[in-house]
């Protein structure tokens, strides 16, 4: 309640006329935040690596981000809705403190209640990396990679792609090569190319579906 | 000499100056689980004397994650009404306090004293113990002390993305000078701040929570606050939105066959990319719209359209619909087909007449059995899955409320993503990775009919 009045006041004092409706995550108390990741909303998680409103140490963010790896990739008894809920949100809480569009807007609506921009996840990539090795769930793994490519610096994304998709698990192999050939634009298909012509993808189903797309564009060894 | 003491109890609900509450039933003297045994009576207090409250000093420290009665001095872990709380020993008062943020009001409860204990100490009275000097008048208290009453109101039950209106109230009316804002603070952590001056906050409800109103009434600060109660949409993915069959003619002909079957979304999928199992297409299907009033700022999913539409078809040039071609060139094609029509010329012929009119080829028969069972294998696995609670996209989507239209997005497309996923996952595991290969009479699309090797993958 104290929180609230005060957020309130400092936004009475700072923000220029007709205020109306800007957002302030409570990210006071982690385990709140890590109990709401549990329960599927990534929101606050986001807001607390993305240091909004608040500065934290990298040491504390890179332990907040642990946890999220941790929900993530441990397995659970019980309702899969709730997992995958869990998972999903885990995961987005990492892909959303790196997310520009999303940290545009956030920056307009903290900017309005007086605060500085948010602060981009240093190591959110590495996190997502973490989970997509670590999770034994399908769309958790394969989630993860298309989360990657929504990151700044698509390369490394690519580069790790190139990587996943010649190596044995269908899934991510699979979910690697179509990636490559539909969504990362030229770059992507410039190293699926690459995959191609020295037949470095081995995994079965990955490896229909990279002579399948060399036929479609052409490509001959 | 034996002593048996039981004294009425009085309810009493404290807010701390940490920002915390603690509900604490406040007993005159504790209701005693046994007699105690003692060797002289000890001084009782005079009746007259007026009861005691002790606001500890409680840091937000000492409450993260919840009370934690260790902390509080004098207190001990104890069940308190069924939940976990403390009972203290105070000022020679029993006080037990179960913990956490307080359940939204109801009938029954008392209401909430409006202003807040400056300091830690000892407090005296009787009833509920008086705003401290200086303290902003208690608009929800019976007697408020202040000469007016304030009350607000929200809906409750409002469907999420429906209008909801909440309203201030102050009698008199002249009391009120000025409303500062209105602040809601959502029960999924999102804090809205509003310098909206009207005494009507009307908007589109989105999400559940405590709504404040910050006034200035007779000169002083005060706040009056409620809560606003958001239902979801009953949303979910049923057997209207998701069907899944055999192709017939047609099916999914202008979709990307790598091979010679394909399952697939029947209106989703492209010429340039089979993979798609929805439709309108991934990224589609949903609109993503922003609240309004206590919930601006704040954005959700309407307008699920997303449907799976799941044929199963076998590539159309062996089909018995495929473009015919007239057969000359190779001898063996010409003569099979004069014998087997006594026409000449005969009649155009395409993949399957050759193989199966003209001659009688086992493994083109065998290429479009094995396919149309392997696609058989493909929407079997698809279905069961699609229809799991998990893979409910609607069902998923529903809860979705962000504080950005950008992270409503993603998170929206995230989730219809990795359903998807976990049906084409579970899908696919009819793969072998078996490759056969078949040989029969194969026409180049160059006019020529060739005795050919076709490999499919299994």
């Amino acid at each position: 309640m104290l929180r609230t009045s005060l957020l309130f006041l400092m936004a009475l004092a700072l923000a220029p006329d007709g205020l109306m409706g800007q957002v302030m995550m409570d990210t006071s108390d982690q385990s709140v935040v890590l109990a709401r990741v549990r329960g599927g909303d990534e929101s606050s998680a986001a807001a607390f690596l993305s240091q909004e409103g608040r500065t934290r140490s990298s040491r504390e963010l890179d332990a907040f981000a642990d946890s999220l790896v941790a929900i993530a990739i441990s397995l659970r008894e019980g309702d899969p809705v709730a997992m995958y809920r869990a998972a999903s949100a885990a995961s987005m809480a990492l892909l959303a403190s790196a997310l520009r569009g999303h940290l545009d807007e956030r920056t307009r609506s903290l900017a309005e209640l007086g605060f500085g921009p948010p602060v981009p996840y240093a190591r959110a990539y590495e996190s997502l990396v973490r989970i997509v090795e670590g999770s034994d769930e399908p769309g958790t793994k394969g989630g993860g990679l298309r989360l990657l490519i929504q990151l700044p610096n698509v390369g490394r994304a690519i580069q790790y792609l190139a990587e996943v998709a010649a190596g044995p698990d269908r899934v991510t192999a699979y979910e690697a090569v179509y990636l490559l050939g539909y969504r990362t634009g030229q770059m992507g298909l410039a190293r699926l190319r690459r995959l191609y012509n020295t037949d470095a993808v081995v995994e079965p189903v990955a490896r229909e579906l990279i002579n399948s797309t060399a036929i479609r564009l052409g490509w001959e060894r | 000499v034996k002593q048996c003491v039981q004294l009425s109890s009085q309810n009493l609900t404290l807010r701390l100056r940490s920002g915390f509450l603690l509900y604490i039933l406040l007993f005159g003297l504790v209701t005693v689980a046994g007699c105690e045994l003692v060797t002289e009576p000890e001084p009782t207090a005079p009746e007259t004397e007026a009861p005691k409250w002790e606001i500890p000093e409680v840091s937000s420290a000492m409450l993260v994650g919840g009370p934690t009665c260790s902390n509080i001095p004098g207190c001990a872990l104890a069940l308190v009404g069924g939940k976990e709380g403390c009972v203290c020993e105070l000022e020679g008062l029993h006080v037990s306090a179960a913990g956490g943020l307080p359940p939204p009001p109801a009938p029954g409860w008392p209401p909430l004293p409006g202003w807040t204990w400056p300091e830690p100490g000892v407090y005296e009275g009787g009833g509920y113990p008086p705003p401290p000097s200086g303290s902003p008048c208690d608009p929800f208290a019976l007697d408020s002390g202040c000469g007016w009453t304030a009350t607000v109101s929200c809906q409750h039950g409002v469907l999420r993305g429906t209008p909801a209106t909440c309203t201030f109230n102050i009698d008199p009316a002249d009391a009120l000078d000025r409303i500062d804002g209105w602040t809601f603070k959502g029960d999924a952590g999102n804090n809205v701040t509003s310098t909206f001056s009207g005494s009507q906050w009307v908007g589109t409800a989105v999400e559940s929570g405590e709504v404040t109103v910050h006034f200035i009434a007779g000169g002083s600060e005060a706040r009056a606050v409620t809560t606003l109660g958001v239902v979801a949409r009953t949303w979910s993915w049923d057997g209207s939105k998701r069907s899944f069959s055999k192709g017939v003619s047609g099916d999914l002909d202008n979709c990307q066959f790598t091979g010679a079957g394909l399952t697939a979304d029947v209106y989703g999928c492209t010429a340039t990319d089979a993979r798609i199992l929805i439709n309108p297409g991934p990224g589609q299907g949903f609109g993503i719209s922003q609240g309004s009033g206590p919930n601006k700022g704040l954005w959700y999913v309407t307008n699920p359209t997303t449907r799976m539409d799941l044929r199963t078809q076998l590539a159309k040039k062996y089909r018995s619909d495929a473009t015919k071609y007239p057969v000359n060139g190779d001898t063996t094609v010409v003569n099979g087909c004069l014998i087997a029509y006594s026409l000449n010329p005969v009649p155009y012929q395409n993949n399957r007449g050759i193989n199966t009119n003209c001659f009688n080829v086992p493994d083109f028969t065998a290429l479009t059995t094995s396919t149309w069972s392997h696609e058989a294998q493909h929407l079997a696995l698809a279905q069961p899955e699609a229809e799991l609670p998990a893979n409910d996209i609607y069902a998923l989507w529903e809860p979705v409320v962000r504080n950005s239209q950008s992270l409503a997005r993603t998170r929206a497309n995230e989730l219809q993503d990795k359903a998807v996923q976990r049906v084409r996952s579970k899908a696919a595991a009819s793969h072998t990775g078996v490759i056969t290969p078949f040989q029969f009479w194969y026409h180049t699309g160059s006019g020529i009919w060739l005795w050919s090797t076709i490999t499919t993958f299994h």
